[in-house]
């Protein structure tokens, strides 16, 4: 009886409980994203509330909006609703090297919200997407996708990579690619896209960005912060906050983010 | 490199030692035959003089009245037939140089003789620290201090003088005190009759030191408490202790009474420890085995100590054995131990030599996370000592270790380690002062390499401390001792390079730039007993720190949160130039008020500033964060604290204490959300300034004596953090106050070691504590198809409770009569009930794109049994 005790006592010491139960309650904040490209639109902004952490996450578009792009010559460009929560830009804008824009949204029940003004930066073109055989997990054949370009040299550069395989975006956050020429200013660039396993008749387009470095900073915190933080030595994790705000109440928090891109592509057939 | 000025001082340093002070043989140790029987005193002095060729001087108007004295028998020594002959008149004698003088008795104020010397153990010949020295006759008493000297002035006389030092045999010394005297004293180890030990002088310790929250571990203990893998652990031991917490397992170093870990002042041999961590903070760098005495000072902290504003963790290295050869050693899952020492020059010399090294791959031993890697570390002491004479010892020390760790998946290669060296002077200028002069060296660097498919990366760090020091004590009398001196410390961070190298492009590196300064200290402290009940230590630092260039200095708007779209101008300072200066005095006490002998209350207040900084946005400290020397915008840090405290010893086995202790932080450095600390000139503009706050109760219950040991060590204490800012980019969770992340409310440690007979030996921990605070999501938002988790509060929820029981059995060899080989086995059981306790939390993308779930993370999540097998020869 007293061995049973002790063992029951051992097994309870080594219980645990659900932690999903401990989560604060979800709190709705606005999220908004846009994109401006030199790349023929229509382009998207995306209005949403944050959801539910685990399962599905309840998240809600946010319809009916005033959305707007306004550029440096005071030109404003409408984005219609063409879903709820997603809004289209029509097919006479298109984003120009050296300008710059900002994004203004009104909601339904008037609140103003505005982005910081992002100026679309030149993008060095690609000189050569390289593929070489590799093994994957499992031992997987596929291919090491990288590519080759010559960084402008004296100004600061921040770039993106979207890979794309049969025209499906590779954006998983371990695929997602962000680079600076922090170290490497002028240099010839190679880039590590990563490992694919690739069909043949397969078709990759490598699409290389230019990124202001708010933006460039916005999409390495979302991507730390998608790939999971926990591990012994990770960074703790924050609230990653974009470059959108509240006209009216500046303490809103507001998540999301706009920027603006010039875009340079290559293309190879497997 | 070490700098010209150290190793100009350094040989300075070494050139006096060696200049050293002939001993005078004492003109009243003479022999002396008299063979007068009775006379007057005029007659004796003048037999004494004639027979023991010895100068005396004397006014024949105070002798004259002595006409009718008698001399017994040839008492053998001037001193003898002196204290026979004075005995019953007003007179007394003193030396001067190599002439006795007789003179009347002073009748304003007794006069003192000093008793002074070494305590040391009889089989190594190692000094003890902290070893009882009393006088029961007179009811006064000294402790020897780090280097085993003590100095205690009394009335002459005749007495027994009692030295005592837990774990050896009492000593007890008669003695005919009339003047200045050196006694030096061994004692022999107890370990075996511990049950029997009888410790006359001052049994209540615990109850009358000055000392505040400060908690020593012996060599002893440390094999009582059952460890990881059996490996033996300075600080897995010290944690046990109250007051002390952890993020988890696998984080290095540990918080004080709701300190960061860098505000713990690790010392080895008064070498300054940037990193005690071997594998992340599995295993220490502290060797058991070259280790004498450990003291952690987490509340009254004397202002000989600068630098640490939460903690000292003061560590010296063993001297090694001076009488005999010696070899011990062990081997462990992890590592292989061998020590080695004996004498140099017998009785004057010694050397130990300690080095422990992996022969394991540490990552295969089941540890979360670092399956997939190659992982070690080595490490050696060293330390010579040679006494000159009996007034001059010199000692150098040094430490010299590695670790290695390098990843399968990714060729990513991680190495760190300390090196330091210290050499030391101690010169005892005479029965009342004692010196010790030092010259320290310590570094620690860090490399990382990460070798990509295309382009390597390699960073490295370094950090470089000089010191120089002199300090002293002044005994003036019993229960008033001074304790002053002088330390310089030349400080130079080099923050990190980072070189790249790919198969196109020319090798590049950049580098943040190097940051110098140099800290001074003068210090001065009384130990001073009051009245019979109060004793009190008091004492002032004056610390001055120069931020020195060259450097380039950022302004920034004022009333606006430091970035780079608000630099306002750009300052640049020359080499050697002055940056920023910071220049404080720290007051430093603590009471003891003895209510009787078995009880007393204690109380300390402590100012401290610290002027470096180990800035980090991890959870568990990592080798690639930074080391930061105050600057410009970022200020020393202060903390005041106030501790007091109830003692009482209910039993001659039993200790216990009760403390509250509350603290006040000021200027700690907290990260911002998403901080990018990576090689950044600016680091200023990733962290914010914080206060702080802790406090807490700590009951300790200790048993010191007896087949069973142990302690039971419970606190509650909270630690809290708020940034100070006024504008919200320089505010965490609104301003409002938040959890430290080692915030453990309720922590208890139990302790038990049982000896069944000379040869088995059983001990069991237990340790329970409230979970560490984190951060959980409060909503999640869409990106491209991701989920992203939305962490708006910081470290608002807990993680579950921790609690783990480890077991260990030491089965020691046979003794054997002219053997010299003693072999013992360790067996260890850790996690007995295989507790999952999570370090952390993971909020990961569900491979199906269905959101987000929950992975836990923990590092030691199952039963961990081990062997270790140690020898002596």
């Amino acid at each position: 009886m007293r061995w049973i005790l002790i063992i029951t006592l051992i097994c309870l010491l080594a219980c645990k409980r659900d932690l999903g139960d401990d989560l604060p309650t979800p709190v709705l904040r606005l999220v908004v994203h846009g994109w401006v490209t030199d790349q023929i639109g229509p382009y998207t902004v995306t209005l949403q509330s944050t959801g539910g952490v685990l399962g599905s996450p309840q998240i809600f578009n946010i319809g009916n909006a005033e959305v707007k792009v306004v550029d440096n010559f005071g030109t404003v460009y409408d984005f219609l609703e063409v879903e709820p929560g997603i809004y289209q830009s029509g097919i006479e804008f298109q984003g120009q090297i050296g300008a710059h824009y900002f994004l203004e949204v009104i909601i339904g029940d008037g609140r103003r919200y505005r982005s910081a003004v992002e100026p679309l930066l030149p993008v060095a073109p690609i000189e050569a997407i390289t593929c070489a055989a590799a093994l994957g997990a499992n031992e997987q054949p596929g291919f090491n996708l990288g590519l080759e370009f010559i960084d402008p040299p004296i100004v600061q550069n921040q770039y993106r990579w979207i890979t794309y395989i049969n025209g499906e975006a590779q954006n998983r956050p371990l695929q997602m690619r962000l680079g600076n020429d922090k170290l490497t200013d002028g240099d010839r660039q190679l880039v590590d896209l990563g490992f694919y396993p690739l069909q043949a008749g397969d078709r990759v387009v490598v699409e290389q960005r230019s990124l202001s470095e708010p933006s460039f900073d916005y999409l390495s915190l979302l991507i730390t912060q998608a790939q999971g933080l926990g591990n012994t030595f990770s960074p703790n994790p924050g609230l990653v906050v974009g470059n959108m705000y509240n006209v009216d109440d500046p303490n809103e928090v507001v998540l999301g983010n706009f920027g603006a891109s010039a875009a340079s592509t290559i293309q190879l057939i497997k | 490199m070490i700098s010209v000025r150290t190793l100009t001082l350094v040989i300075v340093l070494v050139l006096l030692a060696c200049t050293t002070v002939n001993a005078q043989e004492s003109v009243l140790d003479r022999a002396v035959n008299i063979e007068l029987q009775s006379g007057s005193l005029a007659d004796f002095l003048k037999e004494i003089q004639k027979e023991a060729s010895v100068s005396l001087s004397y006014s024949q108007n105070h002798i004259a009245r002595y006409q009718d004295l008698q001399l017994s028998s040839n008492l053998g020594t001037v001193r003898a037939v002196l204290e026979h002959l004075l005995q019953e008149t007003d007179l007394d004698y003193t030396v001067k140089g190599r002439i006795i003088i007789i003179k009347k008795k002073s009748r304003r104020k007794p006069r003192l003789a000093t008793l002074n010397g070494t305590v040391r153990e009889q089989q190594s010949g190692e000094v003890m620290i902290g070893a009882a020295i009393y006088i029961p006759k007179l009811q006064q008493g000294t402790t020897t201090n780090t280097y085993g000297f003590y100095s205690l002035s009394v009335p002459p006389g005749d007495f027994e003088v009692h030295y005592s030092y837990l774990g050896s045999k009492s000593e007890v010394r008669s003695i005919s005190l009339r003047d200045s005297e050196r006694l030096d004293v061994e004692l022999s180890d107890s370990l075996i009759v511990l049950n029997t030990l009888e410790v006359v002088a001052d049994p209540y310790r615990n109850v009358t030191n000055t000392e505040t929250g400060v908690v020593t571990i012996d060599a002893k203990t440390l094999t009582e408490i059952p460890f990881l893998y059996g490996e033996k652990d300075v600080i897995s031991g010290v944690r046990l202790l109250p007051g002390l917490t952890t993020v988890g397992e696998g984080a290095s170093g540990f918080n004080v009474r709701g300190g960061d870990i860098d505000q713990n002042l690790l010392l080895l041999d008064e070498a300054p420890v940037y990193n005690s961590a071997h594998y992340y903070g599995l295993f220490s760098v502290f060797n058991p085995a070259a280790v004498k005495s450990m003291k952690l000072l987490k509340g009254g902290i004397p202002a000989s100590y600068g630098g640490g504003s939460a903690a000292v963790f003061d560590i010296k290295q063993r001297e090694g054995n001076t009488k005999k050869f010696k070899m011990t050693g062990g081997l462990g899952v992890p590592a292989i131990r061998l020590n080695l020492e004996g004498p140099l020059v017998k009785g004057r010399s010694s050397y130990l030599i300690a080095t422990r090294s992996t022969f394991t791959n540490l990552s295969s031993l089941g540890i979360a996370n670092f399956e997939d890697s190659e992982a070690g570390f080595s490490d050696l002491n060293v330390k010579l000592n040679y006494q000159l004479d009996p007034k001059n010892r010199l000692y150098l020390s040094g430490y010299l270790g590695d670790d290695t760790n390098e990843f399968n998946d990714t060729g990513n290669r991680l190495q760190w380690g300390n090196t330091t060296a210290t050499l030391r002077w101690n010169h005892t200028f005479n029965h009342k002062l004692f010196a010790n002069f030092t010259a320290v060296y310590s570094r620690y660097k860090y490399q990382v390499d990460l070798p990509g498919a295309i382009n390597n990366l390699a960073l490295r760090s370094k950090l470089l401390d000089y010191i120089v020091k002199a300090d002293f004590n002044y005994y003036f009398r019993p229960g008033l001792t001074l304790d002053y001196g002088v330390n310089l410390v030349y400080h130079r961070f080099q923050p990190g390079t980072i070189t790249t190298s790919s198969e196109v492009n020319p090798d590049r590196s950049v580098a943040l730039p190097s940051e110098k300064a140099l800290e001074v200290a003068v210090y001065g402290s009384l130990r001073h007993q009051l009245t019979d009940r109060l004793k009190a230590e008091y004492g002032l630092r004056l610390s001055s720190f120069r931020n020195l260039g060259p450097q380039t200095v950022f302004q920034y708007q004022p009333g606006q949160s430091r970035s780079i779209s608000t630099i306002s101008d750009t300052l640049n300072f020359d080499d050697g130039e002055t940056v920023k200066r910071y220049q404080s005095l720290e007051p430093r006490l603590a009471l003891v008020y003895r209510l009787d002998k078995r009880r007393s209350l204690k109380f300390s207040y402590n100012f401290n500033r610290q002027y470096t900084h180990l800035i980090s946005n991890s959870t568990a400290a990592q080798l690639t964060d930074l080391w930061k020397l105050s600057d410009t915008h970022i200020k020393p840090k202060v903390t005041n604290q106030f501790s007091m405290g109830y003692y009482w010893d209910p039993h001659d086995d039993l200790e216990f204490s009760g403390e509250f202790f509350y603290r006040k932080f000021n200027h700690l450095l907290e990260y911002r959300d998403n901080a990018d600390l990576v090689l950044n000139p600016q680091l200023e503009t990733e962290v914010v300034d914080a206060a702080g706050k802790s406090y807490g109760m700590e009951l300790f219950l200790r048993k010191t004596k007896g087949a069973l040991t142990g302690w039971i060590a419970y606190t509650w204490s909270r630690s809290k953090r708020r940034t100070s800012g006024a504008i919200s980019e320089d505010q965490i969770n609104n301003g409002a106050l938040f959890n430290a992340n080692f915030d453990r409310p309720h922590d208890l440690k139990l302790l038990g070691s049982y000896r069944i007979n000379h040869r088995w030996h059983l001990s069991a921990s237990w340790q329970v504590s409230s979970g560490r605070p984190v951060s959980y999501p409060d909503g999640s938002f869409q990106f491209e198809g991701i989920q992203v988790p939305v962490f708006s509060q910081r470290n608002g929820q807990r993680l579950p409770a921790y609690h783990r029981l480890d077991i260990s059995a030491n089965l020691k060899g046979k003794n054997r009569k002219n053997r010299r080989w003693q072999g013992s086995w360790t067996f260890a059981l850790y996690n007995v009930y295989g507790r999952s306790n999570p370090f952390s939390v993971v909020f990961n993308q569900n491979p199906d794109g269905s959101g987000l779930r929950i992975d836990e993370l923990s590092i030691l999540d199952s039963p961990i049994p081990s062997v270790t097998y140690n020898f002596t020869f």
